[in-house]
């Protein structure tokens, strides 16, 4: 396994090999995700008759979608769709030829940019909470666990997203799938709206689903709202989806290789 | 005009049979902006679950804003997304002289050359989006309103348009991977919301130096608010000044291109 250290080296100087990119495209994320989620809720508690939404006050509703872009970052890991186009144009070709799996491989460029991503988060988060006023309570326990509820979700929506860029092997495109699974993951994983908020039929459907396994358990890990003991119920109850995510997509991936031509489009 | 219109005609003929070609990723991205719309649509269904108002617009006014906003992303989806997405590449690899040797504006040759069929269907999904939101509202509004409302959500799509060009164009000098592309689209999550929830510097800066809300939500507001004529005026503004902008700023990076051929 020696070679994951020395390819995840790599891969971490590839990544940060353009870091003004990295840092800009970063920092503008976080703060128009954060500036628009601030003026947003800011006008909701205003219309309100209420102080408390979902279960929310403006504060901790802050606390929240400052996590979020975070959170985000390191659960999505790296998409650029690389997989598909390796499959797509026959770069599959050199993975099957090394003494590595590609599989392997993929799942390793997504710790790396998850491990910068926590990285980033350290700094940036508590930089953002300066600046929009927020005071960011440190609980080293929620945060040692939100790291570890972020490697499981982050495994969990890898598997899904890998899957569905394993659709390459019939389709020619299909980084669409992947932008979709996007759109469901974030929304149905708490990264629009807070879980809390939604009507009490559908939470109790969606909790069926691995989507609030995603980015809501993370980041209540996170920000503490989760208890100690469920923090750890909800990161057991994410790895447990990933079993069958990961079953779902090593069968893809075989029955793929069987039709696999090595040719590329 | 008329040779620009042929050309566009021959744009959307090669576009079709290109569509074709590719049919799993056809359905895909219909699939795919559909859901966008549903999200987008449930997000502010939820959010009204729990206030009463946004900015002082009801929930039907934010929904035919919303339907405002998704008209543009298709529109702009359909008719320029994909020629943009090919500009950086071309430019960085230095193939952009056969763009630049045609006797028609390469702007807009670059733009409009691939028609997304897909989000064409899009176009209409959206449209069907706002008959729904125009229908579902309490209030009835006169026709030139909504006529005006229309025109400013076209207007809208070329503001859009002119300053993704705008954000391109750093590549000229950059040639970097897409210029300042990536963080323009981060941006227009600004124009996402209705434009009443942003105040101070932000707002300022919203609907003057990066006028996101003259996208989507100043054409709403044309249609809720009593003085149309002044809204619309102020759009269709700030949309000429920024066309002067972007031409001039195009033409500027052409300078700075260096073609690869000998």
């Amino acid at each position: 396994m020696s070679w994951v250290l020395e390819a995840g080296k790599l891969e971490a100087k590839r990544f940060l090999s353009y870091r003004v990119d990295f840092w800009l495209q970063f920092a503008v994320n976080v703060m128009a995700e954060i500036t628009v989620a601030y003026f947003l809720w800011e006008a909701i508690y205003q219309g309100s008759l209420t102080t408390v939404i979902g279960g929310y006050t403006f504060h901790q509703m802050l606390m929240y979608y400052l996590f979020v872009p975070f959170v985000g970052r390191m659960v999505k890991s790296l998409e650029d769709f690389s997989l598909a186009t390796e499959i797509r144009e026959g770069g599959l070709n050199k993975f099957l030829i090394y003494p590595l799996s590609f599989i392997q491989y993929k799942i390793m460029q997504k710790v790396v940019y998850t491990s910068l991503a926590i990285l980033q988060s350290f700094l940036g988060i508590f930089i953002v909470a300066y600046i929009i006023g927020i005071k960011v309570n440190f609980d080293i326990s929620n945060f040692a666990l939100g790291i570890v509820a972020a490697y499981a979700s982050m495994l969990l929506y890898g598997m899904m997203l890998m899957t569905l860029e394993m659709i390459a092997f019939w389709a020619d495109s299909v980084w669409s799938l992947g932008v979709m699974l996007r759109f469901i993951a974030m929304f149905f994983g708490g990264a629009f709206i807070p879980l809390n908020m939604f009507p009490e039929w559908s939470l109790k459907i969606l909790m069926m689903t691995p989507f609030p396994y995603l980015f809501s358990n993370t980041i209540k890990t996170f920000i503490g709202e989760n208890t100690f003991y469920q923090s750890l119920e909800g990161i057991g109850i994410t790895l447990l989806w990933v079993i069958p995510m990961a079953l779902i997509m090593l069968g893809t991936y075989r029955k793929g290789l069987r039709q696999y031509s090595g040719i590329g489009i | 005009m008329m040779r620009y219109l042929r050309l566009y005609k021959h744009f959307v003929k090669f576009s079709l049979m290109q569509a074709m070609q590719f049919r799993f990723d056809f359905f895909f991205k219909i699939a795919m902006d559909c859901i966008f719309y549903l999200v987008n649509i449930l997000f502010y269904k939820i959010l009204f679950a729990h206030t009463g108002g946004l900015a002082g617009w009801s929930e039907s006014q934010v929904m035919i804003f919303l339907a405002g906003f998704l008209m543009v992303d298709a529109i702009q989806m359909t008719v320029i997304s994909s020629g943009c997405w090919m500009i950086p590449g071309l430019v960085n690899k230095g193939e952009l002289d056969y763009y630049l040797l045609r006797p028609v504006s390469s702007l807009f040759f670059l733009s409009t050359r691939s028609f997304a069929f897909d989000s064409f269907i899009n176009v209409l999904v959206a449209a069907g989006i706002l008959v729904w939101a125009f229908v579902t509202s309490p209030v009835t509004y006169p026709l030139y309103k909504i006529l005006i409302f229309l025109f400013l959500t076209l207007n809208g799509t070329y503001l859009f348009f002119q300053m993704r060009i705008i954000a391109l164009a750093p590549i000229f000098w950059t040639h970097s991977g897409r210029g300042l592309e990536m963080i323009y689209w981060t941006l227009t999550k600004f124009g996402e919301r209705p434009d009443g929830i942003f105040r101070g510097v932000v707002r300022l800066v919203l609907v003057s130096i990066m006028p996101f809300a003259i996208m989507s939500s100043f054409p709403a507001r044309a249609l809720f608010q009593e003085n149309t004529w002044e809204v619309a005026g102020y759009c269709v503004a700030v949309v000429l000044v920024l066309h002067f902008v972007m031409v001039k700023i195009w033409n500027f990076g052409l300078k700075s291109y260096s073609s690869a051929s000998s």
